[in-house]
């Protein structure tokens, strides 16, 4: 069957093939230090109504992530047909506190005060985007975590556009990037609850939703998102998932090693995950146990479906293999010997662009609507 | 199933020009953290919109070092990558505050900067006239854009400058104990060289955030990676194994493996006889080194710590001059009998020797088990390993804040030496080290501007290099000769012939005598309870015996009356914090000034708040590494907020005011304890070398031309050029001892592995035996039956508790720094946390985000409980960097710490165990605080 | 009902004026879930109960060519942060014969006067907004427009709401559809309650 957005207001010019860009986490990378979060937190939602919006999140699993418990709030693309979700509250968000340094700094009060974040009785201190940061779970010491990083998954099935009655989402033509015209959003939020990954959030002083929008102003400069061009562990690849030379098509397709978050949920992600490896468990007697694993084999299912056995089977028995003396295609491609070979095409530094705001203002003027 | 929903190619609406004008900006500059976060250096470019510095971005633009390894980019964290966020923040000082009310009230009245200059100036003066310019101190801050300004303003004035080190406690004492230096420091890059990683007292997914790929890149490559540690820290899951250590019981895991590995034979004895001790021998009857004096007399030819191996069925000398044996098999077991000058026969065994006694009869894998918990044979495997890998000790400043840290930092050492871990790539354990950029050294004491006062400088240091050598030919390396010069230089204190301006002391004695912790460094019981003496019995001998002459002040009756805190935050970071200093030092200070660009917890309780300029908005430096290798610049973007000033404007305008009041108050000029005569009239031309260097560009400017000077950095290297690349690479070590600590050559094309040239050229290490010691034959090591290193419980430091406290840096800040970050406090609870472990939250009935009140003999403090799977029962993890006013009612985990310093430490007299700048002194610990928790309120 | 024209704006919902001009009872239904605009929303919302205002108090009046609708109905439920109470008024073009029930199609749409409760973090936003409705939720701004306004008060349980826009846009078909929307019950776009009658004028 087909889904369409009935009510989008313009139409692509469908001549070409639609184009995506796309992404790899390698979990066994990542620190969950939150510098991609925080990249894109002050680059792009800084102002009022944004103070609790994170579009790049990366959460301690296993958790409940953040939004609070996501993964149970429904949506997605089940059985072909779009679900009902829960739209996330913005108490479910938590975050985006303020807090009393005046009081604390000029009040006057010593002792008696001390920063804190402020409750203003909405809930929202309860709970935050890393609210569940290093708890993770397993009993001591067999106890496990890894971290997650997220961000809209730009879906080539994006139920959250057809879910727009206003049509203000849609996805574009050239790179896949799902976007909202925010002059056309009228704060319904369909999208919050039909998105499965729950990855929109509101902005209750605009009364729009926003989420991640890829970085587009840096794609279409070559300049690599924010999140991926600051991640310290150098383990986020941009690019062209078909593209077969590149590094996505082969994790992805070729190798199969990376795989989407929760594909049952039906919307085709174009943010892939190279699922975790643990160290080994141990015995009653401390000694190592080598037969099972400390990540519970069904909970990666739960994130990574199926296929994650193999993929996980893969990487590791590639890193047996160099452990022997081997050499392996797919761990070279993993260690990124040149950073810039992360980033396909969208290699640009952004410290040499002239993005004056007059300039950008007049280029903008130039090629697109306001 | 096929959605259609593609719309026209371009975005449209508001949200496009929206999105499109927040990423813009006017001007792009360079941009760096300088604070004491490490190792920090990452070139960041600083995004200036309207004048105002809006965001930051890695700048990412470093070539590949060595072919095949993983160049650096991005180079950034959570923290950078927010920085400017704290420019604007709450806690940014706009404006000179002098306090209305009680210190800490949080009453303050906004000034003009001349009113606030004018109570710094008369605090100083009321001070001088009060106790002499020493009764101004100032505890030591890594902050290069602080430190630099303050040092040599002190030095002008005659103030009480306190080392460093102890402040923050990251000496690695068990690396100076064996190396006779603490820092050796590969650059990240060397990481991918390891094969076998051990992730030990560290948690570098919090702490190396900009380099943790390289650690994971080798993994890939074939490392395997093992992390010891009681919790599962976020390092963990990128590890093999996962090692429960329990809680301080590290030095027994690593003897254990060092028995494995000498049981088994598989210990690298070529490397064990050139570099390390454990082939000199011992007296049994004594168990001192077998010396020259006692083979020919105490007669002047016959040198004290001249050593002997045994070869060819006699003591041969251990050579002081260079290390390497060329073959030569000296024996490393078996027992011998040497004649002595008096025909005394006595039985000699090398320390090896010596060694497999005491690991077969303490500390075999299964006795270690009982200590540590870890089954033997893990011990055996991992020994096998680091006998066979090139194995890397990801060590941090956990262990060495161990009350018996230098036991486990010997015994990891060790477990290197006997595997031959170190001077090859991808091998070794690591400290910190700041060196290189040598014009921030000489910028502290210069006097005379340009190329003429850098040879001034480092033309003495040379000359007296050359007198040493001339005495004692086996100074045969420059870092030997250095340290030696140093070590002189530091015994000759406030009294040598030139230096009777300069007051400086390890803060021991400061804390001792005006903090309050003479109290409880006497607790006996709070101590190492097998000793046969009391503390203060050490004490007393290490001053009777001069070990610390002239260092031992400010005395008790030699107050101090004013304070001056500049880029630190002392009531934050001091061990005991506010419960100790708050109630002893605090109320002796007459004036407290806090020159800060936040208002941190020193500065909510200070007299006179000086607003500085932040790092984006002025000239500096990172604290130059190798582990990075660079020199990196942090230009002035925009101009500081509100009122704010660099500090080494503030220094000048205090100067400047400080002669104005003197002439006003009829000071023309005043003495120091020592004689020394100085004459405010004439400190800002001192300052500024007659207006020379005022202005920050030529200050910044001549720290570079300087460090050209010293051949740390190429030719032509200046600001303009830094300004340009934004970074620079080192070329050479110049002349600090800690960069010669190094003792390698610098490669422009190979990642750097520090003491190459002790294994490649035989470069005898600085210690008291030339080697790496791993035997000490000190009385106080005797007495303590630490002379090998061995395995000591963690002394009850306040009280008998059934819970430790362990700590360690968070994810969230750099210290206090970031603490209160309004961006980065969302990305945790906001709010100050412990971290316990499932079961003692449940025996407690306490749950997640509980408020808990932790307390031991001490005090208490409170926050919120995090629950976590991965803390072993038994501990409670409280990372540091909250800031006192983050807690309810101020009090911090700091407060039930007691900060005991060990004993050991005062020692002196023994080579390498002697004071010298930033190097051996007593730190105070603060891990595995025995203590408890309950639920708040009940 | 009759298009008074009054001596004053009666724009206050409050205002004297009012007391002058009929009220009629306008019975309210959910808006159909079959003509909900998109797949995922009539999924979503076919078991779940919306509409919850049944009726609401209709006067109109007139005055210096603006037209003011006044609505009045019962709400006694908590507020909800997510959703605000909202309320509109929508004109067909003239000729067109469909019901008001799907709040204008895409072949016939009408022109929607919302008004928006806002809240205290919304105080920059205006509570009125002039729309192209060409389904349920399916609403496009009126680019540039300001005639529509509004003032509304809650009392007692009861709001009062009085919407004004252009008599331009009421004098081709003389007839308008209401909609309101309860925010207590994630009220919004299609999911509300919509009156099944066109009212003449």
């Amino acid at each position: 069957m087909t889904i369409t957005n009935e009510t989008a207001t313009n139409e692509a010019d469908k001549s070409s093939k639609r184009g995506q860009v796309a992404m790899v986490f390698d979990l066994n990378k990542c620190m969950g230090c939150q510098t991609c979060s925080i990249a894109c937190k002050v680059l792009w939602t800084q102002e009022q109504g944004e103070e609790h919006q994170w579009w790049m999140t990366c959460n301690t699993q296993p958790g409940k992530g953040t939004p609070k418990d996501w993964e149970q709030m429904g949506g997605g693309i089940i059985d072909g047909q779009p679900a009902k979700g829960h739209q996330p509250t913005r108490a479910e968000f938590g975050g985006g506190w303020d807090f009393n340094y005046e009081e604390v700094f000029y009040g006057g009060k010593g002792r008696s005060t001390h920063l804190h974040p402020i409750d203003k009785g909405d809930k929202t201190t309860e709970w935050g985007m890393n609210w569940d940061e290093d708890q993770g779970a397993g009993e001591y010491p067999n106890s496990y975590y890894f971290y997650l990083p997220r961000l809209c998954n730009h879906c080539t099935n994006p139920v959250c556009v057809t879910a727009c009655p206003s049509g203000a989402m849609y996805k574009r033509h050239e790179d896949g990037v799902v976007l909202r015209d925010e002059s056309k959003c009228q704060g319904a939020r369909f999208c919050m609850e039909a998105c499965p990954y729950k990855k929109i959030y509101f902005n209750y002083v605009r009364d729009v939703a926003q989420h991640c929008i890829m970085c587009f102003p840096r794609l279409e400069e070559n300049v690599a998102p924010a999140c991926a061009r600051q991640c310290p562990g150098r383990l986020v690849f941009v690019g062209d998932p078909e593209d077969k030379s590149g590094p996505i098509y082969k994790l992805v397709n070729e190798w199969k090693v990376a795989l989407p978050l929760h594909p049952e949920f039906g919307t085709e992600p174009n943010i892939f995950y190279i699922p975790p490896m643990s160290p080994y468990s141990l015995k009653e007697d401390m000694s190592i146990d080598y037969e099972t694993p400390r990540i519970p084999p069904e909970y990666l299912e739960y994130l990574f479906g199926p296929q994650v056995h193999s993929a996980l089977g893969k990487i590791q028995s590639e890193l047996k293999g160099v452990r022997e003396g081997n050499s392996s295609e797919i761990l070279d491609t993993l260690i990124v010997y040149n950073w810039l070979d992360l980033f396909g095409k969208y290699t640009v530094d952004p410290g040499t662009l002239d993005r004056s705001p007059e300039k950008v203002a007049v280029t903008l003027g130039a090629t697109r609507k306001n | 199933m096929v959605i259609e929903y593609d719309q026209e190619s371009k975005v449209t609406g508001t949200g496009a020009a929206n999105y499109e004008s927040r990423w813009s900006w006017d001007k792009v500059g360079w941009g760096t953290h300088c604070v004491d976060c490490y190792p920090g250096n990452c070139p960041f470019r600083v995004y200036v919109k309207d004048g105002k510095i809006i965001r930051e971005e890695p700048a990412a633009t470093f070539a590949t070092v060595e072919e095949g390894v993983p160049d650096f980019n991005p180079m950034g964290c959570n923290k950078g990558a927010c920085w400017s966020q704290q420019l604007y923040d709450g806690d940014r000082l706009l404006h000179p505050l002098k306090r209305k009310g009680p210190r800490g009230g949080g009453e303050w009245e906004q000034i003009s900067w001349d009113e606030a200059l004018t109570l710094v100036a008369d605090g100083m003066l009321d001070a001088i006239e009060k106790g002499g310019p020493e009764s101004v101190v100032r505890e030591g801050t890594p902050e290069v854009a602080a430190v630099i300004p303050t040092d040599r303003f002190f030095n002008m004035f005659g103030g009480r400058m306190l080392d460093l080190h102890p402040s923050f406690n990251d000496f690695s004492i068990g690396l100076h104990e064996t190396f006779g230096k603490w820092n050796p420091v590969s650059s990240a890059d060397d990481w991918f060289h390891s094969e076998l990683i051990l992730i030990w007292h560290m948690n570098p997914a919090f702490t190396r955030i900009p380099f943790y790929h390289f650690m994971l890149e080798a993994r890939y490559k074939g490392a395997e990676v093992i992390s010891i540690s009681p919790d599962l820290n976020a390092s963990h899951m990128h590890s093999d194994y996962h090692v429960p250590v329990k809680t301080g019981a590290d030095a027994a895991f690593a003897l254990a493996m060092v028995q494995v590995i000498i049981e088994e034979g598989i210990e690298d004895k070529t490397f064990v006889r050139e570099q390390t001790d454990l082939p000199c021998l011992v007296r049994l009857d004594t168990q001192r080194f077998l010396r020259q004096i006692d083979l020919e007399g105490n007669v002047y030819s016959a040198k004290e710590d001249q050593l002997y191996h045994w070869y060819n069925g006699e003591p041969i000398k251990a050579d002081k001059g260079n290390l390497l044996l060329n073959g030569k098999e000296v024996e490393l077991y078996g027992e011998f009998e040497v004649t002595l000058h008096d025909g005394t026969k006595v039985m000699v065994a090398p320390v090896m020797e010596l060694l497999k006694r005491h690991v077969n009869e303490k500390y075999t894998p299964e006795m270690q088990e009982e200590i540590t918990s870890i089954n033997p044979e893990v011990v055996r495997m991992i020994a096998r390993k680091a006998a066979a890998k090139k194995t890397d000790i990801m060590l941090g400043w956990n262990s060495c804040k161990y009350y018996h840290g230098d036991l486990i930092e010997r015994a990891m050492c060790l477990l290197l030496g006997v595997t031959g871990n170190w001077g090859k790539a991808g091998t070794g354990i690591r400290s910190w080290m700041i060196g290189m950029a040598d014009g921030m050294f000489s910028m502290m004491v210069k006097t005379v501007p340009g190329v003429e006062g850098a040879e001034q400088l480092f033309g003495a240091q040379e000359m007296a290099i050359e007198a040493l050598r001339a005495n004692d030919p086996t100074l045969t390396t420059d870092e030997l000769a250095v340290r030696e010069v140093a070590r002189l230089l530091a015994q000759l204190g406030p009294m040598g012939a030139d230096a009777p301006r300069l007051t400086g002391s390890p803060p021991a004695f400061w804390w001792y005598w005006q903090g309050g912790y003479k109290e409880r460094w006497e607790k006996f019981e709070w101590g190492d309870t097998s000793l046969p003496r009391k503390f203060e019995e050490y004490f007393d001998e290490a001053l009777e015996k001069g070990w610390w002459k002239g260092l031992d002040g400010p005395r008790p009756e030699n107050p101090p009356h004013m304070l001056i805190e500049c880029g630190g935050n002392m009531l934050r970071r001091t061990r005991g914090g506010f419960t100790q200093l708050g109630s002893n030092l605090w109320d002796k200070l007459d004036t407290i000034v806090s020159i800060d660009f936040r208002l941190n917890f020193t500065g909510l309780n200070s007299d006179i708040v000086l607003p500085a300029a932040q790092h984006y908005e002025k000239v500096n430096f990172h604290i130059p590494t190798s582990h990075v290798m660079n020199l990196t610049l942090s230009d002035k973007n925009a101009e500081p907020a509100g009122e704010a000033k660099a500090e080494w404007e503030i220094y000048q305008l205090i100067l400047k005011k400080l002669a104005e009041r003197a002439k006003e108050r009829g000071v023309i000029e005043y003495q120091n304890r020592h004689g020394a005569t100085f004459r405010p009239e004439t400190m800002w031309d001192d300052y500024t070398i007659n207006g020379y260097i005022a202005e920050e560009d030529k200050w910044a400017d001549e720290i570079i031309r300087d460090s050209v000077y010293s051949g740390t950095l190429p030719e032509k290297t200046d600001l303009s050029s830094l300004r340009k690349d934004g970074y620079k690479r080192f070329i050479g070590w110049g002349s600090s001892p800690f960069a010669l600590a190094q003792a390698s050559p610098i490669f422009p094309d190979k990642t750097h592995t520090p003491f190459r040239d002790h294994v490649e050229r035989g470069a005898p290490f600085p210690t008291y035996s030339r080697r790496a010691q791993f035997y000490i034959d000190h009385p106080w090591w005797i007495e303590a039956n630490e002379h090998l290193p061995v395995h000591k419980p963690n002394p009850l430091a306040g009280g008998d508790h059934p819970l430790r406290m362990t700590s360690g840096h968070n994810r969230w800040s750099i210290h206090s720094m970031n603490q209160a970050n309004k961006v980065i406090l969302q990305t945790h609870r906001g709010e100050p946390l412990v971290e316990i472990s499932v079961n003692d939250a449940d025996e407690r009935g306490v749950s997640d985000d509980e408020l808990i009140t932790i307390f031991n003999d001490i005090t208490s403090f409170t926050a919120r409980a995090k629950v976590s799977p991965g803390v072993m029962p038994g501990q409670i993890i409280s990372y540091n960097g909250w800031d006192g006013h983050q807690y309810e009612n101020w009090e911090g985990a700091n407060e039930i710490e007691a900060g005991m310093v060990k004993w050991i430490a005062f020692a002196g007299g023994y080579g390498h165990i002697n004071y010298s700048l930033a190097e051996w002194q007593p730190i105070p610990t603060d891990r595995g605080v025995p203590c408890n928790f309950k639920k708040t309120g009940k | 009902m009759e298009l008074k024209t009054v001596g004053e704006s009666p724009l206050n919902p409050s205002s004297s004026v009012w007391s002058e001009v009929s009220k009629e009872v306008i019975k309210l239904k959910p808006v159909p879930v079959d003509a909900q605009p998109n797949q995922y929303i009539r999924n979503a919302y076919k078991d779940t109960p919306y509409g919850n205002v049944g009726e609401v108090s209709l006067s109109v009046a007139e005055h210096d060519n603006q037209v003011f609708v006044r609505l009045e109905w019962d709400d006694s439920n908590e507020p909800n942060i997510e959703f605000q109470d909202a309320a509109g008024v929508f004109f067909p073009e003239s000729g067109s014969s469909e019901s008001p029930e799907t709040i204008g199609t895409k072949s016939n749409p009408v022109r929607l006067w919302m008004w928006k409760n806002r809240t205290e973090l919304q105080s920059g936003l205006s509570n009125s907004t002039d729309l192209i409705s060409s389904g349920p939720g399916v609403f496009h701004p009126v680019e540039g427009s300001q005639s529509v306004n509004a003032e509304a008060s809650l009392s007692n349980g009861k709001w009062s709401v009085v919407i004004s826009g252009g008599k331009n846009i009421v004098e081709g078909s003389r007839k308008l559809g209401i909609v309101v929307w309860d925010g207590s019950n994630n009220e919004r776009a299609g999911i509300g309650a919509v009156s099944s009658n066109w009212i003449e004028i």
